[in-house]
């Protein structure tokens, strides 16, 4: 992305020479050369899918695509008005090379998940619902915080109908499900997925699992003691006669996501070359990946009974809002990036300044999730770690290299610190505090609407975030910034 | 023909009252609904009254709501037992009751019963300043994860007023939809 966008704006005018980072003289004049306010778009667009659902929310359904398609031409008609072909070609790269694969990933798992459907009876006893927040928390990172969410939402839902207080077993589910429990892969929350295709390893956020599991834990106990604290209330569940046993359908599907999880793998693992379309290079095990992703979806749609999609009501919209808003966002992406990417030499340098240790990554990057969607978010402190730790490196798998704390890689720089507990507060916070609020991460409000629609009475969106995400959540970030960022 | 309730201050532990007037009515076999402060959702007569009630301060004097003939055998029960402690004190009569509703309600059976609730109140009680809108899109409005949609949305709010019995019943109803929200009971006093 950065390179392309650079070599757009090879042919401008110069800034200063003591304003250039090397890297922006090794790559033409990226970063260091744009002034904050090119960024407005992308804040524009973040800020309207936050701020649009709360305060139109009937405008905001009817007309979210003319909104990002304006934000979007905001950015778009200026840079390729002043910079031409070489902007075509750089706005062309974002979409090839970040935007597709994404939405082709997340198709292919919403698709894939939509085939799956748990049915039978269950009670909602703390006990049970304390296992089923489990079972969703650890499937979420490996099927997709949306994948894990839309197979257990109605499970969660039915067991707890008979119940009086319901509403926190649903909140809790967006904490840990839609949320927490997608930290361990790329698979799991889309930030993560970014990151590998901007460099990061498969397996590499693994090494969250000590966090996640710190973090887990304690909102499952805090789960337990609010749920049996309720279930004392409301006394015995009602008889309503014979149980229907449990039972799980659209098994293939199981298959499908194994496929999409070694296509994905294969991406990171192998290299096959490079095709280059349109000047752009795409690389060949990238083509392998999408094109596997995109024949599981639709294997699942072939060998999924219709009935199992019905029953889960399984629409495109959800899929079709998530590309519709995210061609927007990556449209206007770019210069907030290379200005990040620029560092101290850059216009955003008071914010580079300001954070300088893993916890204020983890914060920074957790307090903008918790408001914007995380995807973007932790792209953008991704590209402020980079311009922070290493403004020298133009290289971005380098820089991603030294992120991850790779010592071969660090051998090679030894003047240079290991990115390794910067990237992982980066990772942490931009996925654990989607969960603050209903519009920190796309499943939320998917899970509050479902909710909503079987009668449940969710908070409101201040009640969610006093009653339950700042008591619970806020206080848990606090503790887990003592024991693993401080 | 319409019962006409009172509010009837008992004087006494409150514990102790309570337990007493239910024991006595009980007693006399009469199946009269009393109504005590905080209970059956009626709201506390003053700020200072509704700070007691949230910090769970025991009352020296229970506000007890019930129809007159009730109010006046229980008055008449404490002077004859000659309880010690437990006296009534002011009376005052009831012109009306009333409660604000509000409902956001997306699953549709649960929002088609409670506008069948709405639609026929108990006798003896009114709407009033009632607003609803219903929004049912023929396609669309399925969840998805940038926007609070939903395919049903029947939202409104409005006040129902009338006699006191019938308005304790109507709310109670109301609150029984988990999607609406019910206020406490105000009262409103005949001026004497």
């Amino acid at each position: 992305l950065y390179p392309h966008y650079a070599s757009a704006l090879d042919d401008q005018p110069v800034p200063a020479a003591s304003s250039i980072s090397p890297a922006d003289t090794e790559h033409g004049v990226p970063g260091s050369a744009l002034p904050l306010w090119s960024a407005l778009p992308f804040v524009g667009i973040l800020m309207s899918i936050a701020l649009f659902p709360l305060l139109a929310p009937h405008f905001w359904h009817d007309h979210y695509g003319k909104v990002a398609a304006a934000w979007a031409l905001a950015f778009a008609g200026p840079f390729v008005g002043f910079y031409g072909v070489p902007a075509l070609h750089s706005l062309f790269h974002i979409f090839i090379v970040d935007y597709v694969p994404f939405i082709i990933l997340l198709w292919g798992l919403y698709t894939v998940a939509g085939g799956m459907i748990l049915r039978g009876s269950l009670r909602g006893r703390p006990a049970v619902n304390l296992a089923m927040l489990l079972i969703g928390t650890l499937l979420a990172s490996w099927i997709g915080t949306t994948g894990a969410s839309m197979l257990l939402i109605r499970p969660v839902l039915r067991a707890n109908a008979w119940r009086r207080h319901k509403a926190h077993v649903v909140v809790f589910f967006i904490f840990l499900v839609a949320n927490i429990g997608g930290s361990l892969t790329p698979l799991g929350d889309p930030p993560l997925f970014l990151g590998f295709l901007h460099g990061v390893d498969f397996f590499w956020t693994l090494h969250l699992a000590p966090t996640t599991g710190f973090v887990a834990a304690l909102v499952l106990a805090a789960f337990f003691a609010l749920d049996s604290y309720y279930y004392r209330r409301e006394g015995p569940a009602p008889d309503d006669g014979e149980k229907a046993p449990l039972r799980f359908e659209g098994l293939p599907n199981l298959a499908f996501f194994g496929g999409i999880m070694g296509a994905v793998l294969f991406s990171g693992l192998v290299h096959l070359g490079g095709v280059a379309i349109l000047g752009v290079t795409i690389e060949g095990q990238d083509l392998v990946r999408d094109g596997v992703i995109l024949a599981m979806g639709g294997a699942s749609l072939y060998a999924t009974k219709a009935q199992v999609r019905r029953d889960n009501e399984f629409t495109w919209a959800a899929i079709q809002e998530v590309a519709i808003l995210f061609a927007g966002i990556f449209t206007t992406i770019a210069p907030a990036l290379a200005i990040l990417k620029a560092g101290e030499h850059g216009s955003a340098a008071p914010l580079i300044a300001a954070v300088s240790q893993p916890w204020h990554f983890f914060w920074a990057s957790g307090g903008l999730s918790s408001f914007l969607d995380n995807a973007p978010t932790y792209l953008t402190f991704f590209s402020t770690a980079i311009g922070k730790l290493y403004p020298d490196i133009a290289d971005e798998k380098t820089a991603a290299a030294l992120l991850m704390g790779k010592e071969a890689i660090l051998a090679q720089h030894p003047t240079l610190p290991s990115g390794f507990k910067f990237l992982e507060a980066i990772s942490a916070g931009s996925v654990f505090m989607g969960a603050n609020t209903y519009i920190g991460n796309a499943p939320n409000f998917m899970v509050k609407s479902i909710a909503e629609e079987a009668g449940v009475a969710m908070p409101s969106f201040f009640g969610y975030m006093f009653k339950y995400s700042i008591p619970v959540l806020v206080t848990v970030f606090i503790a887990t910034t003592f024991v693993f960022f401080a | 023909v319409e019962r006409r309730f009172v509010e009837l201050i008992v004087r006494g532990p409150e514990q102790y009252a309570r337990g007493w007037v239910r024991g006595f009515l009980a007693g006399r076999g009469t199946g009269a609904a009393v109504f005590f402060e905080g209970e059956a959702g009626f709201a506390p007569d003053s700020l200072f009254e509704e700070i007691k009630e949230r910090l769970h301060v025991t009352h020296a004097a229970t506000r007890t709501i019930c129809d007159a003939e009730t109010a006046e055998l229980i008055r008449a029960g404490t002077e004859a037992a000659h309880e010690p402690g437990l006296t009534t004190a002011s009376k005052r009569e009831i012109e009306s009751a009333s409660f604000e509703y509000r409902f956001a309600i997306y699953n549709k059976e649960m929002g088609e019963a409670f506008a069948k609730a709405l639609a026929a109140p108990p006798e003896g009680v009114a709407l009033l300043d009632g607003k609803q809108s219903l929004r049912a899109p023929e396609e669309g409005g399925e969840p998805v994860p940038f926007g609070p949609s939903h395919r049903y949305e029947f939202h409104g709010e409005g006040r129902a007023e009338g006699v006191v019995d019938k308005i304790v019943r109507f709310r109670k109803e109301l609150a029984g939809f988990d999607q609406a929200e019910v206020e406490p009971i105000r009262l409103k006093y005949r001026k004497a």
